[in-house]
């Protein structure tokens, strides 16, 4: 198993390596004007000011050379001795969609992001397996049957025409769930920020109220979300958990006469869950893409609205810099199952 | 006590009869046959293959349904003014209306056009832009699946069959596209195209299709892994055919079977993806006819659905129905293929 | 200002548009009857994504930045409620006029006399000083995409691109115009020199406590211009310490024209320190929150009814909202105050929620008890959009919007529309009645002329264009346009795409209105309208690429001069290439209707001008459409002058 996880963690920077080559390659479809924007905040005016400013940063250099710059900056023309751009320094250039730095956006949008997605994917891995489990046990069909009908309707059915439907029951008619992330009146309230995740500072603040009310703007874009993904991975647990139960080895169990229980929570189980745990990876892709329409209908300030946004101003830097990041922690993510899986298998596990 | 030959069944009974091999059979040889069979006798697959039909029955024909104002590109959706206000189903066509195709006076008695499913904000017709959008949507459909599928097989295919530093080599080349929320990537890539290519199906088309093909590869190489040492083609490698030969002849044939299945699913949730890169301002030209537009127009409606439910309803069946379909097809393919149930052809 | 920047303020051009009330009194006790807001000192405003490019005054020229401005800073002058040509003493203590002695007999000299006791946010009293640098910088700061143009045509006279480099590069030909290096590298000695006019033009008194401005030559609008944004007033000690120009001649230079970055690295663009109504608490990436000044200085009402001391409203929130569902939920929901619409599109879903109903005069009806929202109709704006030829087409490097650039059927030529009978068959091809009856809701009326509707020099019996067919074909059958094998254009047809923002509807319905009426005249005459992304639409319409472009424009300063130079000479003039022999013909008029301060000689000047522009047909004129707010019934006091940015929240409040 160490063997696997140090190769796992061996290909890591080639695939990182890779993802920044195709990141540029995409900016280097968009033509040395448009690149300007990784180091200037206007639109030049004129072609001879573009003229000057494609020489003043080298947009039209060979590819490698920009793309080295890309990556770790160059020398500041107008600043002697210091270095301007450069992924690696955080310099990703300026939104002019935002009217600032893509960096201190990245910042200020992340952690919303990553607090919508832990709680669309959390309860789906962790109600989701179970309710899986149980459909399995108990040779439920129509919990089979429901979620298939929910993932072709799901599928079929735009996300954003059932986001705004759920808006406008929920929140315009019913007024039980806000958009937005928090109400105004947090915005006001005076507790400290640890982590920028605003259930969790409220907690570390002992603020309930400021905790259920994150929560409460969280739930239409959670159900927008994850529905679908629900849907899938109950059938995904169901379907594995009836193949594992049909296994010989869980058949001699229960002829030796193992508990039920335990034939079903140490025997089956664990082994039911090694494809539940490869789709999870999958499902977290799926959520991270999720949110650039889930957050633009319900105005939550995450990097999925900043990229809708700066994609509809083709403000492709700003929206390029968002893919590497979205990429990156996907990355981790399957870094994480890749290990858990390592775990899990016993084909890896014992060698 | 009955004697130890009488409880047994004569082998003979046991046996599987010489069966009559249609000429039907001998054209598709027995796997295909088996599929063709098997998706013409579940009763869902047909449901699915008859909407499938339908809907390229409406692309072909769409001319003859409604057929495209004169002088006009037909792949734009014809406008009946320009008021926001959203006009009922079997409102009178006003402004220089299509012509009359052959079946409308006859089926309704009336030689005027009237907007069959109303229009959308911007007074687009809905109609014509659900039957046109089939066309684009079968076509679209068509050459991103056959596109992702053809690079995903290929990709998949030599990575497997070679091996070796070869398959490390595509396979972390996979990784690295798959390393992307799909929408993300599918979103900054044709942002970055439309300003070469232009709005239009194009930059979406190529997105869709630069970060849709690893599923596949990925399947497929899987598949063929299980098939390469199989004794059949160490046969054919000791006999001296050539590797391609070998790869494309006898393998790829072979292993294939899954990945169709996954790739007959996808074409429906393709139009999806159209769909969400329309609403992000990212899609067709505003007017042109594809499913996405159409609902795209209802995108500031949706809040008084009682009143102008007609612009989302239509497109939303129909775009449920071409899901649906695909999805009938690709289950029934998937139970078919399922290898626990091979060789049960009498089934 | 043309509307500059973010896609979503090129949307609302002409169509969410600022509104006029007349007459509009208290509204009555039971318009609001029943409806009350949860929070009555907070407002909340939903607007369409985008927001300030920056909030230094000197540069600011988008309506995003103005609305912040205007709440934050105060001006010499402000408008009279909500008639845009009358004015009130703000930070000066009387509006300057010829009777008072504000303004010389020769009209070159513009005294206000400034007010005291006037404090800042941060305490500091403003001076006279700080008035006079406010000015002096605006000037020494411009560049292309700041307002000071407003300010160096009446100081210096009429140049290049009215920028204060062009005293330096008068011809343009050291392209010194937003070019800071190459300013930089200009001799110090000349720069000194330009640095120190400006100052004597611009001239503090501090023992008469007065500010003097003399002018090139006599400008009837001039004070008018100092009660809009770019008129707010500034302390000179704050610009310095964070990060500004701090009024060295020697250095002014290093501050030229900065860039979007520099303008929001700096604290002036980030910050603010004014004398306003509101301070700046916040300005986040998708809200920016404003909050009272419990010490505001005024104390008598800048006219009759207007509130004093600190505002009734002690939080403004503005949200930025991509999505109009969102906002139309966030009103129904009883969440926002007041929302934009995404277009004229949108109003018949906002209707679903509207009881009540104000006029133009102020006059209001409850059509539905039970429903939430009021909204005000039917209103006047002060911008327009039109439909503008281009005279001289840009080829360099390939220009797909003219096909094959040839009479062939297949594209058209870069000098196209330089035939004046196609421009005029153009004209009358656009159909006003479709236009104002479907894009702008009915709520509209045919522009006459370039000025606004009713504005001096504006002549409704003039004459103008209307839809007609048979001329139009008649015209097209009048160019001079052959074929290379010498057919006409009429046998030949020709193709050409008009290119407008993504996302503009109104603008695709102009473009197919177009397009359908022309290729119904004659089938081989293809006019198609395509979307450009907004930094490509940008691109091309800056490189002079597009054939035929809609744009809108949003009046400065209440004066038919900010139309006719913008219209023949600035902003749109320069983009449609207009050949130099056309130009002379508009440019004295346009400069003495200027000069002259006579309203009588003035009409009759701009009736040439007007006369001339009809035959000419340098552009297709459409609609002055009205616009329309939404808002809760519990807001109070509201009316709109359509100069102001948006909302001006001292004088809202909510029951």
């Amino acid at each position: 198993m160490i063997n696997y996880i140090i190769r796992r963690l061996m290909i890591m920077p080639i695939t990182l390596f890779g993802m920044t080559i195709l990141i540029f390659l995409m900016l280097w479809i968009l033509g040395p004007s448009a690149r300007s924007a990784l180091y200037v905040s206007d639109i030049p005016k004129n072609e001879a000011v573009m003229k000057g400013i494609i020489t003043k940063y080298g947009l039209d250099d060979p590819i490698y050379v920009q793309y080295w710059s890309w990556l770790v900056g160059r020398p500041d023309p107008d600043k002697p001795g210091e270095t301007i751009g450069g992924i690696l320094r955080g310099d990703f250039g300026y939104s002019r969609t935002f009217s600032r730095p893509v960096m201190e956006l990245i910042q200020l949008r992340f952690p919303a992001t990553l607090e919508l997605t832990l709680y669309a994917f959390l309860p789906i891995i962790l109600v989701g397996v179970w309710l899986g489990v149980q459909a399995a046990v108990r040779h439920n069909q129509w919990i089979d049957q429901i979620a298939r009908l929910f993932s072709i309707v799901g599928y079929s059915f735009p996300v954003f025409v059932l986001g705004i439907l759920l808006m406008m029951i929920f929140y315009a008619q019913l007024r039980w769930f806000p958009v937005e992330r928090i109400s105004d009146w947090v915005k006001m309230a005076d507790y400290t920020k640890y982590t920028s995740l605003v259930t969790v500072d409220a907690i570390l603040n002992g603020r309930l109220d400021i905790w259920w009310d994150a929560i409460r703007h969280m739930v239409l874009p959670i159900i927008t979300l994850s529905y679908t993904s629900w849907a899938a991975f109950l059938r995904i647990t169901r379907s594995s958990m009836l193949e594992t139960l049909r296994q010989e080895y869980v058949t001699t169990a229960r002829a030796k006469g193992v508990a039920e229980n335990d034939v079903i929570n140490k025997h089956a189980r664990p082994n039911a869950l090694i494809p539940v745990v490869t789709y999870s990876g999958i499902t977290v892709a799926y959520l991270l893409g999720g949110v650039v329409i889930t957050e633009t209908i319900f105005n939550f300030p995450g990097m999925g609205s900043a990229a809708a946004n700066a994609a509809g101003g083709f403000d492709v830097v700003t929206v390029l810099a968002f893919t590497l990041v979205t990429g990156l922690i996907l990355i981790l993510a399957n870094l994480i199952v890749d290990i858990l899986y390592a775990m899990l298998d016993p084909r890896i596990r014992l060698g | 006590m009955k004697s130890a030959s009488e409880s047994m069944t004569p082998l003979s009974e046991e046996a599987i009869p010489l069966r009559e091999i249609g000429k039907l059979e001998r054209f598709l040889g027995p796997e295909f046959y088996r599929i063709f069979r098997g998706v013409f006798t579940n009763p869902l697959s047909v449901i699915g293959i008859s909407l499938i039909l339908f809907f390229i029955l409406v692309a072909v024909f769409a001319p003859f349904i409604i057929p495209p104002v004169k002088n006009a590109d037909p792949f734009m959706i014809p406008r009946d003014g320009y008021a926001a206000a959203p006009l009922p189903p079997g409102t009178k066509w006003l402004r220089r209306p299509p012509e009359l195709p052959f079946w409308y006076t006859p089926l309704t008695g009336s030689d005027e056009w009237v907007h069959i499913f109303g229009t959308s904000s911007g007074a687009w017709d809905i109609f014509y832009g659900l039957v046109w959008g089939t066309r684009t949507a079968i076509i679209v459909g068509v050459i991103i699946e056959g596109v992702t599928l053809l690079i995903g097989i290929i990709i998949g295919a030599v990575s497997a069959f070679y091996g070796g530093w070869i398959d490390e080599v595509l396979m972390r080349i996979t990784e690295i596209f798959m390393a992307f929320p799909f929408i993300f990537a599918a979103l900054t890539l044709s942002a970055v195209l439309t300003p070469r290519l232009g709005k239009g199906i194009w930059p979406p088309t190529i997105a869709i299709i630069a970060f849709g093909w690893m599923s596949y590869a990925r399947l497929i190489r899987g598949d063929i892994l299980s098939i390469r040492e199989r004794d059949y083609i160490m046969a054919a490698r000791v006999v001296g055919v050539s590797d391609l030969r070998i790869l494309f002849k006898h393998i790829v044939p072979n292993a294939i079977y899954p990945t169709l299945v996954l790739a007959s699913m996808d074409i429906g949730t393709l139009v999806i993806s159209f769909a969400a890169l329309s609403f992000l301002g990212i899609g067709t030209e505003v007017g042109y006819a594809d499913w996405g537009q159409v609902i795209s127009f209802a995108r500031n409606y949706i809040g008084v659905f009682s009143k102008y439910w007609y612009i989302i309803v239509y497109p939303g069946i129909v775009l449920v129905l071409f899901v649906l379909g695909w999805n009938l097809v690709g289950d029934a393919l998937r139970d078919i293929m399922d290898p626990k149930m091979r060789g049960n052809v009498r089934r | 200002m043309m509307r500059k920047r973010t896609l979503a303020t090129m949307i609302t051009t002409a169509t969410v548009g600022l509104l006029v009330l007349s007459a509009c009194g208290p509204q009555s006790a039971n318009f609001a009857a029943g409806f009350k807001s949860k929070d009555p000192t907070t407002f909340v405003i939903q607007e369409i994504a985008g927001g300030p490019a920056t909030l230094d005054p000197a540069l600011a020229y988008d309506s995003a930045s103005g609305e912040i401005l205007q709440n934050v800073y105060d001006t010499l002058v402000f408008f009279d409620r909500e008639k845009k040509s009358d004015l009130v003493p703000m930070l000066a203590t009387e509006v300057p006029t010829v009777k008072n002695g504000g303004i010389s007999a020769d009209g070159l000299t513009v005294t206000f006399k400034i007010r005291d006791g006037v404090k800042f946010h941060s305490g500091e009293e403003m001076t006279v000083e700080d008035v006079a640098f406010t000015f002096q910088r605006g000037l020494l700061s411009a560049g292309s995409n700041s307002p000071q143009w407003l300010f160096v045509e009446p100081l210096f006279g009429s140049t290049i691109y009215n920028d204060i480099v062009d005293q330096l590069d008068p011809d343009g030909e050291k392209g010194l115009i937003d070019n800071r290096d190459g300013l930089k590298a200009e001799d110090s000695g000349a720069l000194v020199g330009l640095c120190e006019t400006v100052k004597s033009k611009i001239v503090a008194d501090s023992a008469a406590n007065t500010v003097t401005f003399h002018l090139a030559q006599p400008w009837g609008p001039f004070v008018t211009t100092f009660a809009n944004m770019w008129g707010s007033v500034l302390p000179k000690a704050w610009v310095a310490a964070n990060g500004g120009w701090d009024g060295d001649c020697a250095t002014w230079q290093n501050y030229y024209a900065p860039t979007a970055d520099e303008l929001n690295e700096s604290g002036i663009g980030k910050k603010v320190n004014g004398t306003g109504p509101y301070k700046l608490k916040e300005w986040g990436d998708n809200e920016l929150i404003l909050e009272a000044n419990e010490n505001y200085w005024i104390t008598k009402p800048l006219w009759s009814g207007a509130p004093t001391g600190a505002p009734k409203l002690k939080t403004v929130i503005i949200k930025y909202v991509e999505e109009f569902s969102t906002r139309f939920a966030a009103m129904q929901a009883g969440d926002a105050d007041m929302i934009q619409a995404g277009s004229a599109q949108d109003w018949p879903v906002m209707d679903e929620a509207v009881g009540a109903t104000c006029d133009q005069d102020g006059v209001c009806t409850i059509d539905d008890a039970a429903k939430p929202l009021v909204r005000y109709v039917n209103q006047d704006v002060s911008n327009r959009t039109d439909a503008f030829f281009n005279f001289k087409i840009n080829t360099e490097g390939g220009n797909d919007f003219i096909g094959s650039g040839k009479i062939d059927g297949n594209g058209v030529p870069p000098d196209f529309f330089s035939d004046v009978h196609v421009r005029r068959a153009f004209a009358y091809c656009f159909d006003w009645d479709i236009y104002i009856r479907d894009v702008a809701q009915g709520e509209g009326q045919q522009a006459n002329n370039v000025m606004l509707l009713g504005e001096l020099g504006d002549d409704a019996k003039g004459m103008h264009y209307s839809y007609d067919e048979a001329k139009c074909a008649e015209e097209f059958k009048a160019s001079t346009w052959k074929s290379e094998d010498g057919k006409s254009l009429w046998d030949t047809g020709f193709r050409l795409i008009v290119g407008y923002n993504a996302g503009n509807t109104m603008r695709q319905a102009v473009a197919q209105i177009f397009r359908d009426n022309i290729s119904a005249v004659n089938p081989l005459f293809k006019v198609e309208s395509q979307s450009l992304e907004w930094p490509n639409y940008l691109e091309a319409y800056q490189g002079k690429k597009l054939p035929f472009f809609i744009i809108g424009w949003i009046e400065d300063i209440p004066d038919p001069h900010n139309w006719t130079f913008t219209y023949t000479a600035g902003a749109f003039g320069g983009k449609q290439g207009m050949p130099q022999e056309l130009k002379d013909q508009f440019r004295p008029l346009v400069e003495s209707g200027a000069k002259e301060i006579d309203p009588a000689k003035r009409t009759e000047i701009y009736k040439e001008f007007n006369k001339l522009y009809y035959e000419n047909v340098p552009a297709v004129l459409l609609a002055q459409t009205g616009g329309r707010r939404y808002m809760q019934r519990w807001v109070n006091g509201y009316y709109t002058n359509s100069l102001y940015s948006y909302n001006y929240y001292y004088v809202l409040s909510k029951s």
